[in-house]
């Protein structure tokens, strides 16, 4: 990379991993994982908004490349969400997690939006319920709610306790 | 007791160096994602209003003329008004910066309205309304409050001069925000102007625009005039899913306005302007169709998927899917009701995408792409 934006180049550097895992669990395919990316890098670059310190911004890319998963949601479904086992054709997904944590991730990968967002935010990030409800621009009642159904789906195959703050 | 999940859970998910690259040149070059899938966010879709109203010649349609004097007229205090909103937008989601949705009923009315505001010249008496706080506002009001940076619209459905004046706040708040970033010296990118891509008669954009405008007219009976604009992309040596190459070519169609009307996206092969995907979008496509429950719906699923299946026959030859499957959410604005059905067929070696609308069954998309 050439160094045009300094501060583009670190935003991406710091935080474009992050967001891809969480993108990427999301949307199920590559490219328009590629794609929310680039367009909240592209806000940011942009905007360029003030952040109070880094965690604020990575609360603010988290948030925008959430808003950017719903429109694609829910505007458009042009790529198909591949399913995990599929992917594991072409990417290395589970590779060194236990057979639990394999089921764990397989039970994520298919939870619908407003479930597997709260989950990825709570139990991934560990963001708590308020900051949670935050991001995804929701009530702290909602995020439980969604955290609970979320938690009746997983149970099924993950013997892990997955509890939340009171 | 709170995060149990293990945290190398996504550990493997990563994104590759390659990638990181990719991201960074287009965003440099202020370029958007290929497929203009994200066209109804508020900050870009201000983005991309520069090439109308702000520096470029207005090529698209001669009433611009009239909305440009409007915008280029407001006087200063009006338009540090609008410099101030935007600076404290924070959000991306137009749906963000006002106080409730639209309803389907205010969608309606503004897509037809908003023909009448860049087309005909007609705009709203008075100026939306700028308040410190909410507590100044009027019952059933339309006003943009400064404290929460929001719009707050009126309980009941807007009338007509009120949805004049929420055309009139999001075109100023447009050509503010393009001045704005201009003074910056932030360039919008290629694919943001306004205005169709300019032709030169021959080029491979050419070329594959009229194949376009052939695909969208035999498809849709879509005819185009001069509020139409018409965004073309070429992008050379690209990889479909499938792992083959080819010269894709995009066309996006649509006309100028708060986002919610028809829009069109065309996908052409243009090493042999052959059609890979054709979609009728936004909410215009819906409005006024009627909207199923989800259990109404599965009753059209088996009709709808042979007429998808015959369109898919015909024009990419291919029958007998060895599966096919549907989702009811599709666009709509009614939550809990749709008004298509989108269907996956999996063949040997491809997969087809169809969206049909329930009540008229026509094909809104036809993707092999």
């Amino acid at each position: 990379m050439k160094n045009i934006n300094r501060d583009l180049e670190a935003v991406i550097e710091n935080y474009s991993d992050m967001l891809y895992k969480i993108c990427f669990l999301i949307l199920k395919n590559e490219q328009d994982t590629r794609d929310v990316l680039q367009e909240t890098f592209l806000i940011y670059y942009t905007k360029k908004p003030d952040f109070k310190n880094e965690e604020h911004k990575k609360a603010w890319l988290i948030k925008v490349s959430q808003n950017k998963c719903k429109e694609f949601l829910r505007f458009h479904k042009r790529h198909a969400a591949v399913p995990l086992d599929e992917m594991e054709e072409t990417l290395v997904i589970t590779d060194g997690l236990n057979g639990n944590d394999r089921d764990l991730l397989s039970v994520i990968w298919d939870l619908d939006y407003k479930l597997k967002s709260a989950v990825i935010l709570y139990y991934i990030e560990g963001y708590s319920i308020g900051e949670t409800a935050e991001i995804l621009k929701t009530s702290p009642s909602a995020v439980k709610k969604r955290l609970q159904r979320a938690r009746e789906k997983l149970s099924g195959k993950y013997k892990g306790e997955l509890a939340y703050e009171k | 007791m709170k995060n149990r999940i293990n945290k190398e859970l996504i550990s493997n998910i990563e994104i590759s160096e390659d990638m990181k690259n990719t991201i960074y040149k287009n965003c440099i070059k202020g370029k958007r994602t290929a497929d203009f899938r994200f066209r109804y966010s508020g900050v870009l879709s201000a983005l991309i209003a520069v090439a109308v109203f702000g520096v470029c010649s207005l090529g698209a349609s001669a009433a611009y003329v009239g909305v440009k004097a409007r915008l280029a007229n407001m006087d200063e205090t009006e338009y540090q008004n609008y410099a101030t909103e935007v600076s404290k937008d924070d959000f991306v989601s137009t749906d963000e910066g006002f106080s409730r949705e639209l309803t389907g009923s205010e969608i309606k009315r503004i897509i037809a309205m908003e023909r009448k505001y860049y087309d005909e010249n007609v705009f709203p008496e008075e100026n939306m309304a700028h308040y410190q706080t909410k507590a100044e506002m009027g019952e059933n009001e339309l006003a943009y409050i400064v404290a929460d940076n929001i719009v707050y619209l009126p309980e009941k459905d807007m009338d007509d001069e009120q949805l004049l004046e929420y055309i009139d706040h999001d075109a100023k708040k447009r050509y503010v925000n393009i001045r704005e970033l201009k003074e910056e010296g932030i360039e919008p990118g290629q694919n943001m102007a306004l205005e169709s891509t300019p032709l030169s008669e021959g080029s491979i954009e050419y070329k594959t625009r009229q194949a376009g405008d052939k695909f969208l007219k035999e498809y849709f009976g879509q005819e185009l005039n001069d509020s139409w604009i018409v965004l073309v992309d070429i992008f050379e040596e690209e990889e479909n899913r499938y792992g083959e190459k080819m010269t894709l070519g995009i066309l996006h169609y649509y006309q100028t306005g708060t986002g919610y009307a028809t829009s069109y996206d065309v996908y052409i092969n243009a090493d042999d302007m052959s059609l890979l995907s054709i979609q009728k979008g936004g909410y215009g496509s819906v409005i006024d169709s009627k909207k199923y429950t989800y259990a109404e719906a599965e009753s059209f699923v088996k009709e709808c998927e042979e007429i998808a299946r015959e369109k898919v026959k015909a024009e990419f030859g291919l029958e007998n899917p060895d599966e096919v499957t549907y989702d009811l959410e599709g666009l709509s604005v009614e939550a809990g009701k749709t008004a298509t059905i989108n269907y996956e067929m999996r063949f040997d070696d491809r997969i087809i995408y169809a969206e049909v609308r329930i009540e008229d069954k026509e094909i809104l998309l036809l993707s092999r792409f």
